[in-house]
Formats: structure tokens, sequence, C-alpha cells
């Protein structure tokens, strides 16, 4: 009985100090480091951004740890594969926060974002970024530590209907196709009124499903309309190529298209050369580490060289995404560092509002001034051929949402 | 009126691609009772397989239609046979989420071998677009709804007059009778997967042409639902006539009402059907809805 009840005794002490112990680690660690908790889409239907985000993010803090972390801190990167499912990412997000202090989150959706600020706007610890440039997200009053890494979808549009109104004045017809998913549906209000802003008459809206059976009555109704632009969004890779070649074999070959960021993917692009010619569309990052003039472009260049000494210079744009969240997460940290401040997420979050006249080293061709949760700077760009091989021309300057 | 007839057309073309896809679905249904929740994954994996033959392996287009095909064939036995086989006899609801279990292996099997990337597949039909009279119908479009219309045509009657169909139509009345006059019920299963994984495989191709080759293909098995029900779950030919009927709805109701109501409107229109004929139009009595 008394071997049994030392035994108890023993075995209990041994629980309160590897407790202890675990709980000095864990305190000494989130002293030393910033934790930074990357969830994003590895092995689901929308890894094809996922993965090079996981990248980008990993690159970034493999350079930034070997150059002395954030004003000398190591960031301690976690990431974890959502699969691209709500439940999944809330349960990993759960999960890292379970595992300690975590200063920073970015989320692979909208819906993430959604499902995890109500918590964080409460317990306001976390700093949040995220693959999503949906224009909800960029609202201080309901998600005060989200900011968007360029300009909101909505933006995008206006920026591209903006575009429109200098290059082809009130004459222009424009008509807007868009998916049914949450993204497709993001800022097509907004488009509408910037167009009747311009006294750009818009003589056609219409929804696709994000992935159609046949999609030659959507390219007959464009035929219908008989418009001089087609504002094409909310796709992946789906739909909208095969509905320019119906409108070209109609003969109508001056129409222009235009697409949100996603659609003008460098790598997408060149799947399509039977259609590439004359697209056009936004960056909200320089594309091209290489024709970028810029510190932070260099380091991209050199790491992609490192792999792949043909390197074209064309970045894929989850990696860019991925870079610029990280670069605004760090430039808030050290903001906050700098002032001497803990770095809570209130105190991230209002460094980061203020961030001012910012440069990024090339990511962004223009100073960064943060307006309404967001980068929100772009530029307008027409795919074409630069000495034989495929290239965005930028056609307008880096332009700022308003 | 011109354009009215002119999306009529388009509609009701874009209709035989429906009833095309739809006909896997009725085939396996109609000689297993089992409704294939996999449908839109053994397409995907076919268009995938077709890229791989023609453009990896750069065997062309006919060679890698062969090929995909095959390769579809073999999958569907496979499937059949280790997966559904031994799920014979055992509640409807089983069997279902077993075939959801294999979408979502085929799935994951499918990002393992080509990844999550966005693949344009080689274009399988002429694009010269086809006129009647004064209507303009896209070649592609045109084309697809020609090989859509034979394949379904064809099966009708294979399976009116050949012994095989015969067999089929027999095992899908009634197995255990099917049974005691001597039909192999269990080849005829295989041989309707095998006929489903045909009629998939090319529909998959087409869509690939249409939407580029993407995980996500397999989502268009789920616009044809309306079409399967609509026809009748067990009935062929009913497949092929619903197909055009919602073909055509979609075209139109995007025409008056707006493309925002083409998704609705299908779904509608199978709801008033079902209130007057709880079969669908064409389907058999024997019909147990899941």
């Amino acid at each position: 009985m008394q071997k049994r009840r030392n035994f108890l005794v023993a075995a209990a002490a041994a629980v309160m100090m590897t407790g202890a112990a675990g709980g000095i680690g864990q305190a000494a660690a989130a002293e030393d480091t910033i934790n930074w908790s990357v969830h994003v889409d590895l092995t689901g239907p929308a890894s094809y951004g996922g993965i090079p985000q996981g990248d980008g993010f990993k690159s970034y803090v493999e350079w930034k740890n070997s150059n002395g972390g954030i004003r000398g801190r190591q960031i301690d990167l976690q990431i974890h594969d959502t699969t691209f499912k709500p439940d999944v990412a809330v349960a990993t997000y759960k999960k890292a926060l379970a595992g300690g202090r975590v200063d920073y989150v970015f989320g692979d959706s909208t819906t993430m974002i959604q499902a995890i600020s109500p918590e964080n706007n409460a317990t306001q610890k976390i700093l949040t970024g995220g693959g999503s440039f949906a224009s909800e997200l960029a609202d201080k009053e309901n998600y005060p530590f989200y900011f968007v890494a360029g300009a909101t979808y909505g933006n995008q549009l206006e920026l591209l209907v903006d575009y429109v109104a200098q290059s082809a004045g009130k004459d222009a017809k424009l008509a807007i196709m868009h998916s049914s998913i949450s993204l497709g549906r993001d800022g097509i209000e907004q488009a509408k009124a910037r167009a009747e802003k311009h006294g750009i008459e818009v003589v056609l809206v219409q929804q696709t499903k994000f992935v159609e059976t046949d999609v030659s009555a959507f390219a007959l109704a464009i035929r219908q309309a008989q418009p001089t632009h087609v504002l094409v969004h909310g796709y992946s890779f789906a739909v909208w190529p095969e509905v320019i070649r119906l409108v070209r074999d109609y003969g109508m070959d001056d129409t222009e298209f235009m697409g949100s960021m996603w659609q003008n993917e460098y790598e997408k692009v060149l799947e399509l050369t039977d259609i590439a010619e004359g697209l056009v569309g936004i960056n909200v990052f320089n594309v091209n580490s290489k024709t970028s003039d810029g510190e932070m472009m260099k380091v991209i260049t050199d790491i992609h060289e490192a792999r792949d000494p043909n390197f074209s210079g064309f970045v894929r744009l989850g990696f860019l995404d991925a870079w610029m969240n990280a670069m605004m997460a760090t430039k808030a940290f050290e903001m906050v560092i700098d002032e001497g401040k803990e770095t809570t997420g209130v105190n991230l979050a209002a460094a980061m509002a203020s961030i001012k006249d910012w440069d990024t080293g090339g990511m962004v061709g223009a100073p960064v001034t943060m307006t309404g949760q967001q980068v929100g700077l772009g530029q307008v760009i027409r795919w074409g051929k630069v000495d034989g091989n495929w290239a965005p021309v930028p056609v307008t300057d880096w332009m700022k949402v308003n | 009126m011109a354009y009215f007839l002119e999306y009529s057309a388009v509609g009701i073309a874009a209709g035989g691609v429906y009833a095309l896809i739809a006909l896997g679905i009725v085939v396996i249904f109609k000689s297993s009772q089992t409704f294939n929740f996999a449908a839109g994954e053994m397409m995907t994996m076919s268009a995938y397989m077709f890229y791989t033959a023609a453009v990896t392996f750069s065997f062309g287009i006919y060679l890698g239609l062969i090929a995909a095909l095959v390769g579809s064939v073999l999958v569907a036995l496979v499937i059949e046979r280790f997966a559904l086989r031994p799920m014979a006899g055992r509640p409807y609801i089983a069997i279902v989420m077993v075939t959801f279990g294999i979408g979502s292996i085929m799935r994951g099997i499918m990002a393992m071998i080509w990844g999550a990337n966005e693949l344009q597949i080689p274009a399988i039909l002429a694009r010269d677009p086809v006129w009647i009279g004064e209507l303009f119908i896209p070649g592609k479009t045109a084309r697809a709804f020609a090989i859509a219309v034979i394949i379904v045509l064809s099966l009708i009657t294979f399976l009116r007059y050949s012994r095989a169909g015969v067999a089929l139509r027999a095992a899908a009345a009634d197995q255990i009778t099917a049974y005691s006059m001597g039909i192999d019920v269990r080849k005829i299963v295989a041989f309707a997967w095998g006929i489903a994984a045909i009629t998939g495989g090319i529909s998959g191709i087409l869509m690939a042409n249409v939407n580029s080759l993407t995980p996500h293909l397999g989502v268009v098995a789920l616009n044809v639902l309306s079409v399967v029900i609509l026809g009748g779950m067990n009935s062929i030919g009913g497949v092929l006539v619903a197909g055009l009927i919602i073909g055509w709805l979609e075209a139109v109701t995007g025409l008056f009402l707006g493309t925002e109501f083409r998704e609705i409107t299908p779904y509608i229109l199978v709801l008033l059907v079902l209130l007057f004929r709880p079969t669908g139009l064409f389907g058999g009595k024997e019909v147990e809805r899941i």
C-alpha cells in the first residue's frame, strides 16, 4: 500500500514538473519568437494557389530569420493544411491557439476570416491577413485586425472600369460576366456604379456557374449586347476562356476582355495563348521579379534562381500574395517594437493602419499608404508579346483606389 | 424572334451534352439501383488520362482518346468489382455512401498524380460554326450535341436489340428472376459500369474542352441531377428528352429572366413534374428515391 502511495506521489510530482517545464518552455518560446500561424490549402481544390502561398511564407521566413528576424526576434512559422474546408480551417486555427501564443494568422479564404474574426475581435490578440481580397473584409468595424494585401475585388473592378473610361470614354459599352460563387458576386455592384459614374452604359450583366456544361448561350448574350468591353470576374480557369473563343468565332475581334487578378496568372495565360493577345487584367503586385526594381524583388529572384537557373522572372501569384502579407506583418511588428509597445493585436493593427508612404522594395510599384484596411493599389496591364515572350504590359500607372 | 430561336438551338444542343453526362448515372442505376455519386470524378479522371496520353506521351488525339476510354473502363471495372460488388444486398444508403467515398479517393489519387494545376487539353472538336438557315450554332456545341445524340440513340438501340441489352433490361426489371433465368447479373452490372465509363469518359473530355481540365471539373456532374431526376432515373430515352428540355429551359431562362435564374428554373420544373409524376417523365414505378 505504501509502495503504491509513493508511486502515485512520485507520478504526480513528475507530471507537475513536466507541466511546469512545458509551461516555462512555452513561455520562453513565446517571449523570444514571433509566432505566425499560416492556414492554406495544400491538398484541396484551391491548392493551385495554396501551395505557392505556403511556399511564399516558408521562403520569406527563412530569408527573414537568416537576416536576423524581426528586430532580432526569430519568426516561428507553423503552416497548416486547411484542405479549403472552413471547418478544417477553423479546427487548425483552434489547434494553433491551443499550442501557445499566436501573434499573426494568415487565413486561406474569406470564409475562414469570417469564422475566426468574432472571437479575435473579442480577445484582440492576433493580427490577421489572408489570401482573400473580398470587399467586405476591408471593414474596420467588423474586421479590425484584417488587412487586404492589395486592392479588394470591388476596387479592382472599379480600376478596370476607370481604365475603360480613360481609354474609350463614353462610347464604351460594358458587359460584365461573373461566376455565382461569392468571389464572383463580390464587386459587381461597385463596378456597375462606377460605370454609371463615368457615363458608361452597362449593356449586359450575366452570371454563370463556376464550372459550366456549355457556354454557348453566354457567348450569344454577349453577341446580342455588342459590348466594347467585357469584364470577367470570379473564375479560375473555367468558362471564360471558352466564352472568349466563342465571341471571337462570332467575329467580335475588337471586343476587349478584362479580368480581375487571379485570371492573370502568368502560367494560366501561357496555357491560353490562342486568346491571350490583348487580354486586359489588373495586377496588385509586380509579377515579374526580374523586370521590377527593388531590393525585395531581387531577393525573390535569388530564391527562385537558386531553385531553377532558368527562372523566367514570373512569380506565382500565391507566392507574391504570401510574401506581401508577410512583409506587411513584419512592418507592423517592427513599428510596434520600435515604439516599445507590446505586440498585441490592437497595437499591431493600429501600426498597420498607420503605414504611410512605405517602400515595398518593388513588390508594389508605388509607395503604400494604408487606406480603409487595404493596400489599395492596382495597375492595369494588357497581355501581349514582348521580344517574343508573353508579358503583361502596363497600360496605366499604379492607381490608388478611391 | 431570331434570338429566341438561336438561344433555343444552343440550349437544345447543350442539352444533348447534359444527356450524355446523365447517361452514365442512369445506366448504372438501371442495372444495380446504385446512384453513382462518383460520376463526376470518373469523368475528370478520364479527361486527365486523355491529357496524359495525348499530350504527356504525345499519342495524339485519336490514340489518346482510345487510351483514355480503355483506362476509364478499367477503372470502372475495378470500382465495381472491389468496392460495389461486395456491397450487394446492403442498404441503398450504404452503397451510396460507398460511391461518395470512391469519389473522395479518386480526388485524392488525381491530386497525387496530376497535382492541382489547371490544364488546357487538345481540342477534339472542330470550331467551324454550323448554320441552320440564319441560325449560328457554335461548332463545338453542335458537334458535341451530334456525338451525344448518336451515343444515346445507339445505346437505346443496343439495349433493345442485343442479347446483352436484353439481359441488362432483364436484370434491371428483376434481378432474382434474371438470375433464375441464367443471366449472370454480376457481369451485367460490370457491363453497365463499363458503358458508364465510356459515356462518362467522352463527357469528361468534352467538358474539359469547355472548362479546361481542373480538379473542379467533376462538379459538372452535379449540374445534371435535374436531368436525371426529370428523365426518370432509370430511363435512357428519358434522359435524352430531359437533357434537351433542361438545356433549352436554361438558355431561354437566361434570355428572358436573367442568367441568375438559370440555376433555379430546372429544379422548379423538376419539382412541378414530380408533383404529378413522382417517378419523373419516363421513370418506371419501381424507382426508390434516395
